[in-house]
């Protein structure tokens, strides 16, 4: 990975770092290079097996002994191989913009480390900087080098989120942040880890950060634990193979990743491909719109992206180079590289990013990034979806290689607050987004409830989990109709939950969101949105009465009381056991025209109530009898209607 | 050999019988009290099969030389392990179940936590998001039916339940014409009393539809994996029910007057009645009958740790003995739901030897499965239409396999075939014929290790420490190099012929096994009164529901489980809990002891005592002790025969063809032994002990190899 526009300024302290394509690493440190070339088929499938197997235990590591629900249920990591000079060969099957961020973090260390205090056998290196490579400060590296025979062979790292790493709320969210100094303290890459055992100094530093210090220790050992596994596993199959052979398969998986992108490329047309989304209210208070583009540039075997036209850095929904190319790396996994069990490496090297600094998807320091993993990192995921899916659509085998945007596509934050029905302490973030939505794909609908796409082992929390973690009592959690957007293939559909304290008087709310007044899973092709997060809230309602009187509401509307929505960064809502909160979880986005739909669809998805007869109607053009059956006369009538809408309003292109 | 062809018994001796339906055949394993065995393998009647396990029977007593009607008087235990429960399954072909759930989290089973996708598929399709998808759903939208009813966290009743409104919702299920329902309603394990009276609404309206309620085949926490265990033992359970009947009345009219005893994933068996009301536990029930053989054996054997393995056609199952105890989980996947089932843990991976060889295009690697031949069009070598190169033709052309003598010769296999199949892929990966074969098997030997080491591992076992056991059509060919790869000093093929019918054999060495289970979470201090009280209630039921089997006070074993973890932790860890009052030192004991099992499982250092503990669900295993056949020991002549015969076989370390020693079956004598390279062709299978590694027949019949590289 490159940039054209290497200048000094991109170093990682001022400006995110982005590294030349020669990287400068000091004679101090010696790395091995040398290579078979002649490995055989059988063990060059042996050997590679076994990397994704050492990889895929060092992830189930960091699951063992870290045991925290981001670890195990939202997969809120990924750990991964990289070649001696920091490029990848392997990651892991969890969350997926954490790939753009560890080869950044080893040629960081790489090139500023090396001289001093050096890189030895035994030391790992940690750092949660969002300048030098991580998407905000809750996400922190751990890389360790593997040495033979006194030089480098390969690294392994992960990146975890961890619960809590300061800054002025708790889950170290920011909203209010101004700047870098209102929220967790970043760190560049630092040898935390000597000799195989964790510093406790630097250790005690990091901790002294945080409200769940226990936690976060914890985490660090299932960090260093997970590399450890890895590290000796690799040492071992060195011995047994050989240093040139393991190589040579590191070498050949990076080429043929590289070979299987180039190759799809092909057959694809040059050309320029944009889209441009919004993201909403910078920080508390605020109530402002944010433009954010991104295109993408194929010339020949070369994609070169650029996030030019994006506003200027702003409040506390701010994000970093890594986190950038974070983003754009999920779908040119999920839609290039899913039969190289997603060995980047090689793609990396025809994707160039000539980011625009200074702006809210490549802010410079002290630009607040804290909420950089649940705002920014999603709406350039959701950006590079659009913008790769219009190019592949140019080649029909490639059309069936994407999905729209899927679910929730900005994690709509709930974080809760106060005493348990016991009296004690508690605190909780509500998981419940991870239930997810795919969009639609070319050829077929998306998947309701399918779970988030580019975290593909996560999995979401049952109702009775989370009454048993907080004092809520959830009147219901079901599909929202209509929440998938609409077209020729429906996108999935997503959650909406309600619940009020239960067991307790009051519960502190904070909400942290975007995509709540601009739809962000933007359809394509004619296909719609699917539906925005929303925070719905009656105060003072009567759901207590209605509980006694043996009714478990099942509609806001049928409440009395004050209704309103939540903003998306709101902070100090006191919940009490008459207040409902109501949250829809943004859905999935649809492809095609609607009025292209097979009208027994609808007419299917209208007997399941996942669309209403208004969107049946309205959208799709759909016409059904009493009976549920598709009225062909009527639907050709209302579908001919919608198109002299069209034609009606339609403007000459300017 | 232990298996005697013809067993001349004496006329009043008693039997233990156990019968395993398998797909293609039905195996049955006669034990009388002097340890002897007979078997018998019939072809299974998919359609009716209670049929074939009549023939099974009359099989057995026609070799034993007796009336099948004196076969089943002189039987105290006929043990038994059902397909029927995973055909339907499997086919599709279970009931139309209907599902009643609490207002506003009916769909909690369709939304299967967002994982639905992802759950239970390999990482290839899990990452291939346009070709994969949710699975049909087990309960159609349309068929689930909310009722007005809450109860909270602590099982206090939030909104009483509207029985009118309840029998309103299941009318409009029975409209529909639902053969079976499911009741599944929030914190129903902590009070079961509002699933209780819908049921009871169902029985008055519906008495022959199949009713199952979570509170009584799944009651602990997580909405979503106790309803799929609901609705899961709703589909599968007439069709149980109705099987299990027609076995009992068979077999109690050809004169035998017990219960039949039923396998269960618990690893137990119970009484064919009560399976038929929890018939989603006869899932994997003939696997989970392989690991209790396994554990019979290995208790003879003075092996602790075992880890067997069975290979065959399609799949490669995978189960662990643990301090002489099968490893099991609380936690089961049928297809891509996941639910709660005490089990004895099974895993399984598509690789055997139907396992499909490629050249990957761009990489040039050699890559096995996951495509499948199976048994149709099967291997190259079968010639029923198979072209491509499995891992059975390579084994073939690798001079492991006899073509004239697989399964005992009742199956030719065509080495041209297989030859001509291996050559195209050698040509496109620039191999030569055999260095092509043996790679095929390498890459497949690999892919196991990588399963069984993956497995050990994540349950803080070393694989070393463990004896492995294989059996399987396609397992002993692979077993000495398995072995040598995970570290492991010992390779068993158990009971040299009886393997072939092992399920069968795990079936008559089998205790009854009735599992009991409490979810009524609370964080430490625990409240020891309230622990000692929910044991007891289990305890209580346990006893009178064995004594009402017949078992006396003395073949009683009572033992207590508590699964506690750290608060704000994911990971539960079982333990085991001491009889008798839990006082403050005795719950101080539990969590010492989890401490100790969590640092056991996920290293040292990895515990979080500062977050406090919670206790999560309370399970009381009851085991009545049944007869275990004695197998009979016999003298080690060590006598051999003159010569063996011999053949070229694949030699990988010294990647040649050597001559090997080729004995079969018959030769066998208990003490004689076998030096690598030797081949050694069984019935059913055939094992291959590569140089470096020496066989001995013990007393049981059984191979025992050991490497000489991993001394144990």
């Amino acid at each position: 990975m490159t940039a054209s526009i290497a200048e000094t300024s991109w170093d990682g302290v001022g400006r995110s770092y982005i590294p030349d394509h020669e990287i400068r690493i000091s004679p101090a440190v010696a790395l091995h290079r040398e290579t078979a070339e002649d490995v055989d088929p059988i063990s060059y499938e042996v050997i590679r097996h076994n990397l994704w197997n050492i990889n895929e235990e060092h992830g189930s590591t960091i699951v063992k002994v870290s045991g925290s629900p981001i670890a195990v249920f939202a997969h809120d990591f990924n750990p991964s191989i990289l070649t001696e000079d920091g490029e990848f060969v392997f990651f892991g099957p969890y969350l997926q913009f954490h790939a753009g961020m560890l080869d950044l973090n080893v040629k960081w260390t790489l090139e500023n480390r090396s001289e001093h205090p050096g890189i030895r056998d035994g030391d790992m290196f940690f750092a949660n900087d969002p300048w030098v490579g991580t998407t905000h400060q809750q996400d922190a590296a751990m890389m360790c080098p593997v040495f033979w025979e006194g030089r480098i062979f390969c690294w392994v790292a992960n990146l975890l989120h961890f619960a809590d790493v300061g800054g002025g709320t708790p889950g170290s969210f920011c909203p209010e942040a101004n700047d870098v100094f209102e929220e967790p303290v970043p760190t560049p890459p630092l040898r935390m880890v000597e000799n195989g055992e964790i510093r406790p100094d630097l250790e005690a530093q990091f901790l002294r950060r945080s409200r769940l210090p226990e936690l976060c220790a914890l985490d660090l050992r299932a960090v260093v634990a997970g590399n450890t596994v890895a590290k000796n596993r690799i040492l071992a199959l060195v011995e047994r193979y050989g240093p040139g052979v393991v190589k040579g398969v590191m070498r050949r998986v990076i080429s043929a990743g590289e070979e299987r992108f180039v190759r799809r490329l092909e057959r694809l047309p040059d050309g320029v491909w944009r889209d441009v989304n919004f993201l909403e209210v910078a920080k508390t208070g605020d109530r402002r719109a944010y433009k954010i583009a991104l295109e993408v540039r194929k010339e020949g075997d070369r994609l070169i992206f650029s996030n030019r036209g994006t506003d200027p850095q702003t409040g506390a929904i701010n994000i970093t180079y890594a986190a950038l190319r974070g983003g754009i790396m999920c779908p040119i996994n999920a839609f290039f590289l899913h039969d190289s069990l997603y060995a980047i490496g090689g793609a990396l090297r025809h994707i160039d990013i000539e980011p625009e600094p200074g702006t809210i998807t490549c802010a410079d320091y002290p630009a607040a990034c804290s909420n950089g993993g649940s705002t920014g990192v999603h709406i350039v995921i959701g950006l590079a979806v659009n913008v790769l899916a219009k190019m592949l659509a140019c080649d029909t085998k490639m059309a069936r290689s994407f999905c729209c945007q899927g679910g929730a596509t900005q994690w709509p934050g709930a974080t809760m607050s106060g005493k348990d029905r016991r009296g004690n302490d508690f605190g909780a973030f509500l998981l419940d987004p991870m239930a997810g939505a795919i969009g639609a794909f070319s050829f077929r609908d998306g998947v309701d409830v399918g779970g988030l796409w580019f975290d593909a082992k996560g999995t979401a929390p049952n109702v009775e989990h989370n009454e048993w973690a907080s004092p809520a009592l959830f009147l219901y959690r079901r599909e929202k109709p209509d929440s998938g957007g609409a077209g020729k293939f429906r996108g999935g559909n997503s959650l909406e939950l309600a619940w009020v304290p239960h067991k307790t008087d009051v519960i502190m709310q904070t909400t942290t969101a975007c995509g709540c007044a601009i739809p962000t899973a933007r359809g394509l092709f004619g296909g719609l949105a699917g539906s925005p997060n929303r925070y719905d809230y009656v105060e003072g309602s009567d759901v207590q009465e209605r509980l006694r009187g043996g009714t478990v509401p099942q509609d806001l509307d049928e409440l009395r009381g004050r209704r309103r929505e939540l903003l998306p960064k709101e902070t100090g809502i006191a919940q009490t056991v008459h207040d409902v909160y109501q949250l829809a979880i943004s859905g999935a986005a649809g492809y095609g025209d609607p009025i292209d739909r097979d009208p027994e669809a609808v007419a299917r998805d209208l007997a399941a109530g996942l669309v209403t007869p208004e969107t049946a109607r309205r959208f799709y053009g759909v016409v059904v009898d009493a009976a549920g059956h598709v009225d062909e006369e009527a639907t050709a009538h209302r579908r001919e209607e919608i198109r002299e809408e069209r034609r009606a309003s339609a403007e000459r292109p300017s | 050999m232990a298996v005697i062809d013809t067993l001349s018994t004496p006329s009043d001796s008693r039997f233990v019988c156990g019968i395993d339906i398998g797909g293609t055949f039905t195996d049955c394993a006669v034990v009388d009290e002097t340890g002897r065995m007979v078997t018998a393998k019939v072809p299974s009647t998919p359609d009716r099969p209670a049929e074939a396990f009549m023939d099974a029977l009359a099989a057995s007593a026609a070799t034993m030389g007796v009336p099948l009607g004196d076969l089943l008087a002189r039987c105290d235990q006929l043990m038994h392990g059902t397909t029927v429960a995973t055909n339907a399954v499997v086919q599709k072909r279970g009931a139309k179940v209907g599902l009643v759930a609490t207002l506003g989290h009916g769909e909690a089973i369709l939304h299967m936590r967002g994982a639905g996708r992802t759950t239970g598929v390999n990482i290839e399709r899990m990452l291939d998001i346009p070709s994969s998808g949710k699975p049909e759903p087990l309960v159609p939208r349309a068929l689930i039916v909310e009722v007005v009813e809450r109860v909270d966290c602590d099982g206090d009743v939030v909104v009483p339940l509207d029985e009118a409104q309840a029998e309103a919702a299941v009318r409009r299920l029975l409209d529909q014409g639902v053969d079976a329902i499911a009741i599944s309603l929030l914190w129903a394990f902590l009070n079961p009393d509002h699933e209780q009276r819908i049921k009871a609404i169902i029985r008055r309206l519906a008495p022959d539809v199949y009713v199952t309620a979570s509170s009584d085949i799944a009651p602990v926490m997580g909405e979503y994996e106790r309803t799929v265990a609901t609705a899961l033992n709703s589909y599968v359970g007439p069709v149980t029910r109705g099987y299990l009947r027609d076995l009992s009345e068979r077999v109690t009219g050809a004169g035998y007057g017990r219960d039949v005893l039923i396998v269960e994933s618990t690893g137990g068996v119970v009484p064919a009645p009560r399976a038929g009301e929890e018939a989603s536990l006869t899932l994997g029930s003939g696997p989970v009958a392989g690991i209790i053989g396994t554990r019979f054996l290995a208790e003879a054997l003075g092996m602790p740790n075992v880890i067997a393995v069975d290979m065959g056609g399609t799949s490669f199952d995978l189960g662990l003995v643990r301090d002489g105890a099968p490893v099991t989980s609380d936690t089961a996947l049928v297809g891509q739901y996941q639910y709660h089932v005490p089990n004895v843990d099974v895993r399984s991976i598509g690789a055997g030897g139907g396992s499909i060889a490629s050249v990957d295009e761009i990489s040039g690697g050699l890559l096995v499965g996951p495509d499948s031949a199976g048994a149709v069009p099967g291997p190259a070598c079968y010639r029923r239409g198979g072209t491509e190169a499995t891992v059975t033709d390579a084994d073939l052309v690798l001079g492991y396999l006899d073509p004239a003598f697989f399964l005992g010769g009742r199956m030719a296999l065509d080495r041209r075939a297989a030859e001509e199949a291996i050559d195209r892929i050698a040509e496109q990966a620039g191999l030569d014929r055999t260095r092509t074969a043996a790679g095929i098997v390498k890459v497949v030997e690999f892919r196991m290790a990588d399963l069984i080491r993956t497995t050990t591992i994540e349950r803080g076992f070393d694989p070393r420490e463990f004896s492995l056991f294989v059996y399987g059509g396609a397992g002993p060919v692979h077993g000495v190099l398995l072995a040598r790869e995970l570290g492991i000093g010992t390779v068993v093929v158990p009971m040299g012929n009886a393997a072939g019918v092992w399920s069968a054999l795990g079936a008559a060495t089998s205790h009854v096994l009735f599992v009991y289970r409490q979810s009524d979470p609370q964080t430490a201090p625990f409240d020891g009164e309230r622990l000692t009280r929910a044991y007891r209630e289990m305890e209580e039921r346990g006893r009178r529901e064995l004594r009402d089997q017949g078992f006396s006070d003395e073949r009683i074993e009572i033992t207590r489980r508590a699964s506690i973890r750290y608060r704000y932790q994911i990971h539960e860890v079982e333990i085991e809990v001491a009889a008798g009052d839990i006082d403050e030192a005795g719950a101080q004991t539990m969590l010492d002891d989890f401490e100790r099992a969590y640092e056991a499982k996920y290293g040292k250092g990895t515990g979080f005592p500062a977050a406090g503990f919670e206790v999560t669900s309370l399970k009381v295993l009851a085991v009545g002790r049944l007869t275990q056949p004695e197998l009979a020991q016999r003298a080690r002549d060590g006598a051999r025969p003159d010569s063996f015969d011999s053949r070229e076989i694949y030699v990988p370390d010294e990647e040649r063809f050597v001559r090997a020693a080729v004995a079969h079956g018959r030769d066998l004598r208990p003490g004689m032994e076998i030096a690598g390279p030797a081949v050694i062709e069984l019935d059913w299978t055939t094992v291959v002990v590569q140089p470096g590694s020496r066989a001995e027949v013990d007393g049981l019949g059984n191979l025992i190899i050991r490497l000489e590289e991993n001394p144990s």
